[in-house]
């Protein structure tokens, strides 16, 4: 029987989500560490950083360390793909750490459903990522943003393609500034303004989100994105998700290879999302493949130091033994001390920097 | 109700942030007393400051040391940290600008020497104009660097010009202007939003009544 106490946040984290997505009838997704670099090259803007660790296999052939699971999982099913595929992955990807500027391994578990997706489909990820977050903590928070929604919302608004990447900017960094400079300048006008603030704040639900941006959602494709954003997280509201579910559209901002939904979560407690995904149906066009994909990753790593509570102790009980206990006697003491719960060591002589309860010898039982 | 962490750069433009703070409502009396500590909090606002490098900030930040912090534009633009940038201050205002002796002549035939402290933002700078150069990172007394041939141009930080001007050089194009903002790690701003906006909302509207 597995002991939990003995097992690290990140371990305990993986037993929860297979069981979830399997319960949800994923199927795992196991791969090699190795993939050829060009699938890489070729794609680079997909990936976080397009910075890979290359080695040369026996054959010639560049290979690379994976830095990214969905590519691999895409390029795997081929172009022409039938139905709906549900997959779960628990993998290492290497990578360059934001922070650090070097490469760093990341466990990272996630899930992709491929395919003929809808709304249905779109939601139940959306759903997954939710149950995701609220098992490995109660104090969670996903926030969604919808990337196609966002452009819409700003061309419909008459924000022009020359002043795109400016506003795109301060969405993303929330800044007041920046619209206000935008605004002195000229660039964008009161009403565009009132847009890109609107934008830059995070809600705490739909329905606050939709009252703030409703005077803006004025064209027909405008009202059919905002449906359909609705629709997904509406579908997601009750109980146990209120107060646990935000609107944030500075993820949109910078969504990069995501079309529709983007979402990242979060625990109270670790700094930075433990949760990033969303739906990426150009990458799907990119790569040739019919239909859409959404899927999600959860960063195992981050829940390394979480809730870390030192322990007092490294082993409960040292066993002192000397040359002239016999083997036998010593198992047979230490079994019975361990058959009380307590963790044993046995040892010669104590190390000077291990924490002990107590120390007994095989004698002294 | 959570307490907000907050990373002050240290040094006098630390000094007037904190009395933004102080004017916009979250006064800190301690911070004041003449001693070497670095945290001070106030139980009752729920807020606790501590001072750190200037450069050290967005770090601070980013990480989730602290809740919100006040760093320059410059430090944001060459660490780019993933922070949101809420607000513009309107102080410590100065710009990010090439300088170069006053008889420099741009050679485009030759590969440009830019010493600067601020290598990431000279390197897009100079990839956006398509011109090929050569970084030279140096820490300090970046003004040397033409004046000894180390380099053709520096890339720094120019408030009034006068130190370019004692070494003979003078600012030949502004990259961007710099003033201080206030910066929020991605975590925190979710789950204490509207502590921080309270915040947020109080510093800009005393920054706007001292400008106005």
């Amino acid at each position: 029987m597995i002991n939990e106490a003995l097992l690290k946040n990140e371990e305990l984290a993986v037993f929860r989500l297979r069981s979830l997505y399997s319960d949800f009838g994923y199927t795992q997704y196991k791969m090699s560490k190795f993939e050829e670099y060009d699938l890489y090259v070729r794609n680079k803007d997909f990936l976080i950083s397009d910075r890979v660790i290359t080695f040369t296999d026996t054959n010639g052939k560049l290979l690379a360390l994976k830095p990214d699971v969905t590519l691999s999982i895409i390029t795997n099913l081929g172009k022409s793909i039938e139905g709906i595929h549900k997959m779960y992955y628990n993998e290492n990807v290497y990578r360059v750490s934001g922070a650090t500027g070097r490469f760093k391994e990341i466990m990272q578990t996630g899930l992709e459903c491929i395919g003929n997706i809808g709304i249905y489909e779109t939601a139940e990820v959306l759903y997954l990522a939710i149950k995701s977050l609220a098992l490995t903590d109660s104090n969670y928070r996903l926030e969604i943003a919808h990337a196609s929604l966002l452009s819409e919302l700003l061309m419909s608004n008459g924000i022009g393609k020359d002043i795109l990447g400016e506003v795109l900017e301060a969405v993303r960094i929330k800044s007041s500034g920046l619209t206000d400079n935008l605004l002195k300048t000229e660039k964008i006008n009161e009403g565009q303004a009132q847009l890109i603030s609107v934008l830059c704040r995070n809600f705490p639900d739909f329905s606050s989100f939709a009252s703030a941006v409703a005077p803006f959602v004025t064209d027909g494709e405008c009202e059919k994105l905002f449906g359909e954003f609705r629709d997904i997280v509406i579908s997601c509201e009750n109980e146990e998700t209120k107060g646990r579910i935000g609107i944030n559209f500075s993820l949109a901002s910078d969504a990069g290879y995501y079309s529709g939904i983007v979402f990242k979560g979060f625990i109270n407690g670790i700094p930075q999302s433990v949760l990033s995904g969303g739906q990426y149906d150009k990458l799907m066009e990119k790569l040739g493949n019919k239909g859409g994909a959404v899927g999600f990753a959860v960063y195992l790593d981050s829940f390394e130091r979480f809730g870390e509570k030192a322990d007092e102790y490294d082993v409960d009980t040292v066993l002192l033994v000397s040359g002239k206990d016999s083997p036998a006697d010593i198992l047979k003491t230490a079994e019975t001390i361990r058959s009380t719960g307590e963790s044993v060591c046995v040892l010669k002589t104590i190390p000077a920097n291990l924490r002990y309860r107590r120390v007994l010898n095989v004698e002294g039982l | 109700m959570d307490w907000i962490n907050v990373a002050l750069p240290k040094g006098r433009l630390g000094e007037k942030v904190y009395d933004i703070f102080e004017k916009a409502g979250f006064e800190c009396p301690a911070i004041k007393e003449n001693n070497r500590k670095l945290t001070f909090e106030n139980p009752e606002k729920k807020i606790r400051y501590f001072w750190v490098k200037p450069s050290d900030v967005a770090i601070y930040v980013e990480r989730g040391a602290a809740d919100i912090g006040v760093a320059g534009k410059d430090i944001l633009l060459e660490y780019e940290p993933d922070v949101y940038e809420l607000s513009d201050l309107k102080m410590g205002v100065c710009r990010m600008a090439v300088a170069a002796p006053e008889n420099f002549r741009d050679d485009k035939s030759k590969t440009l020497k830019v010493a600067t402290k601020f290598s990431n933002i000279a390197s897009s700078y100079y990839a956006s104009m398509c011109r090929d150069i050569d970084i030279i990172h140096l820490n300090g007394s970046i003004e040397l660097a033409p004046i000894l041939g180390l380099s053709d141009v520096i890339v720094d930080i120019v408030e009034t010009g006068k130190t370019l001007l004692e070494n003979g050089l003078v600012p030949y194009e502004t990259i961007v202007p710099i003033s201080a903002r206030l910066i929020s790690n991605k975590a925190s701003y979710t789950f204490k939003t509207d502590k921080i906006n309270e915040i947020k909302n109080a510093m800009e509207e005393y920054v706007r009544n001292r400008n106005d």
